[in-house]
């Protein structure tokens, strides 16, 4: 608690890190709110404006622009009945249909405060837990840190998207790509294929940019090749616009529940938001009373999904703070922040880094303050910018944004080039059904695993019995191969009851 | 066996596969370390391959793919896809020659003209105004390194 104090006092003291806080929640809210753009997109387009800044502020400023992207996502799902991001497309079910009853204000109030409870619920999982969590973890050596991302490969492979087999080779090549470049243990290059600036291997920021931005930019222009967004008016009159202290009572118990569904998904690598917010509709749908009126345009339909989705935030980064994994992507993308700010992720963190630790989890507190009440008094104007600026003019900003943000990172037209390439492999990529978050969390991690293999086997006296030595290592690998039995079993099930109502129908 | 957009999918994926397993035994081994810098590498492109083969094998995902709607892509998102890989070829060819004001200037015309905005007076405001905007944020505040730096003389 008293690190936590010195968290927020260290974040006070800082102007610019305060400003940052506020800056990053309006931006997230804004880029959230742009159908297509999501919240990891939105970080990478500004990780190279922060490598000017102290670790703290870059930290804070890039941590509240993921939670409010997350966030900003539901404007455009309940006015346009187009997600923002997938983790808000469950808000859409109730969201949309409640600004056709003339309630828009009302839900955007209601998703805001959502929201920012389970954001919070999430966070102080986070604060209390992972430095609990990081206590066991500090004693994990190579072998076990070799079998923990290797369970962390298999089963967000696995998890992610809708085939396995495309997630898992998804995985690898990420991983692959990850390698090319000058190798850690003897210091030549590899794989490089004679091109000088692959020596140090590809740059995190192209490769995100290229994969989460210009492919995006790709597939809104198919959209808008095919036909556009339905627009949607603001809602006007006063009982459309509020949302009162009995019904946020009434609210309370479905807040908390998703909030907790939304933190149990989160601690589990590779889940993410967009699974939370579904389950967590699901499951409120289930317990109600009036199942039937679900997507009708109810309260409770805007209020779980949000609750669930938003409080994801804070436990996904327990696994990357306490074993350097990341559980998202947006965590992926910070342990890129880190690195840049020469912060070692893993256990350790807390003793070596513990200021910025705890001023990272304050900064994560008062940004959640920040964009609710953004969301709460600002959305309906975000949302009617929104309807003013049609995509045919957004996107093209957005590529020169994107653009410029990638050739800042290190002034190179190759990473350009770089970024341009990977968002057509990211568009074939979105079309074709493998993930690419997979893809990005392997190309995180990819170095560190190979690196820990190698060091076990120098230390071994027993070549890869030296995973049989050590009980995490056995407990990680058998865990991954559940996860992958378990989810082919499930896979196979559903695929023969397509097959067979195919059959049926010839 | 019919193609498919599956087995499609398979053979461009078992296709990188073989690229990366030609790339990794490139690597040259090192005698003091068990694995080297090429093992890994090779186990990774070996499994992209195996799987690619499960892939397009896999009865049950061309049966969905084959029953779900699939999109038409119409011929104005030829002509989208050609001004993005134009504003693309514009950025890396022409910055070092013209600077970043022309280029930011090029690409918005080119990208907001594909898009669909067709009223030339305003293409020509949006695309000026919006250039000035991108220089002054980001090399007048962030510094951004611009090779020609045409508006210098006006900061």
């Amino acid at each position: 608690m008293i690190d936590l104090l010195n968290g927020f006092a260290t974040v006070f003291a800082s102007p610019t890190t305060l400003l940052l806080i506020v800056a990053g929640a309006f931006c997230g809210v804004l880029i959230g709110a742009l159908p297509g753009l999501t919240a990891a997109a939105a970080i990478a387009l500004l990780f190279p404006v922060t490598f000017y800044l102290d670790p703290l502020s870059a930290l804070a400023f890039l941590y509240v622009l993921g939670k409010a992207g997350r966030y900003g996502g539901s404007i455009s799902a309940i006015l346009f009945n187009t997600p923002g991001t997938a983790a808000s497309a469950a808000t859409m079910l109730d969201g949309y249909p409640m600004t056709r009853k003339g309630q828009a204000g009302k839900a955007l109030k209601i998703s805001a405060v959502a929201s920012a409870f389970g954001d919070f619920f999430g966070e102080l999982l986070l604060i209390f837990g992972a430095v609990y969590i990081a206590t066991f973890t500090k004693h994990l050596g190579p072998p076990e840190y070799f079998s923990i991302t290797m369970m962390a490969f298999v089963v967000i492979g696995s998890v992610i998207g809708d085939s396995i087999t495309k997630g898992l080779i998804a995985t690898s090549a990420g991983a692959f790509i990850a390698l090319i470049g000058v190798d850690p243990i003897s210091g030549y290059p590899r794989m490089t294929m004679g091109v000088a600036q692959l020596e140090d291997g590809f740059s995190l920021v192209p490769l995100l940019i290229g994969l989460f931005v210009f492919a995006e930019i790709l597939v809104q222009a198919e959209k808008i090749s095919l036909g556009g967004a339905d627009g949607s008016q603001i809602a006007q009159a006063p009982e459309g616009m509020r949302f009162s202290w009995a019904e946020f009572v009434q609210l309370f118990p479905v807040l908390l529940r998703s909030s907790g569904i939304g933190s149990v998904i989160g601690i589990l690598p590779g889940l993410g938001s967009s699974v939370a917010c579904f389950v967590a509709y699901g499951e409120e749908r289930r317990r109600s009373k009036r199942s039937e009126d679900w997507g009708t345009g109810l309260p409770e339909g805007v209020a779980a999904p949000e609750a669930a989705n938003n409080a994801v935030s804070g436990p996904s980064m327990i696994p990357l703070l306490t074993l350097g994994i990341p559980g998202s992507t947006i965590a992926a993308i910070l342990i890129g922040v880190f690195t840049v700010h020469g912060v070692q992720v893993g256990p350790m963190i807390f003793d070596q880094e513990s200021e910025l630790v705890y001023g990272l989890f304050a900064a994560g507190l008062l940004g959640i303050l920040a964009y609710g009440l953004i969301g709460y008094f600002g959305a309906p104007w975000v949302g009617r910018m929104l309807s003013y600026l049609p995509p045919g003019i957004i996107y093209p900003f957005v590529f020169i944004t994107a653009f410029s943000a990638t050739y800042s990172t290190r002034l190179s037209l190759f990473d350009v080039g770089v970024a341009l390439v990977f968002g057509l492999i990211g568009y074939a990529m979105r079309k074709s059904g493998f993930p690419i978050a997979a893809f990005i969390i392997a190309f995180v991690l990819a170095r560190g695993a190979e690196e820990a293999v190698r060091q076990s086997l120098l230390l071994s006296d027993n070549g890869f019995g030296i995973f049989l030595e050590h009980p995490v290592a056995i407990a990680c690998f058998a865990i991954g191969a559940f996860v992958v039995i378990f989810r082919g079993t499930q896979k196979l099930r559903a695929n023969r009851s397509v097959l067979k109502s195919t059959t049926k129908d010839m | 066996m019919p193609l498919t957009l599956s087995r499609t999918t398979a053979a461009v994926s078992f296709s990188v596969g073989v690229l990366f397993l030609w790339m990794a035994l490139g690597v040259e081994a090192t005698d003091d370390d068990p694995i080297g810098p090429g093992k890994v590498a090779v186990v990774l492109s070996i499994s992209i391959m195996v799987l690619s083969v499960f892939l397009g094998l896999d009865r049950t995902t061309e049966t969905l793919v084959e029953k779900s709607v699939r999109q038409q892509h119409g011929t104005s998102f030829a002509y989208l896809f050609i001004a993005f890989l134009t504003a693309g070829l514009i950025c890396i060819f022409l910055f070092d020659v013209l600077g970043y004001f022309p280029v930011a200037f090029a690409v918005l015309f080119v990208l907001l003209f594909a898009f669909g905005n067709r009223h030339f007076p305003k293409l020509l405001a949006m695309s000026l105004i919006g250039a000035l905007g991108y220089y002054i944020v980001f090399v007048r505040v962030l510094g951004m390194r611009d090779p020609r730096d045409f508006l210098a003389g006006f900061f």
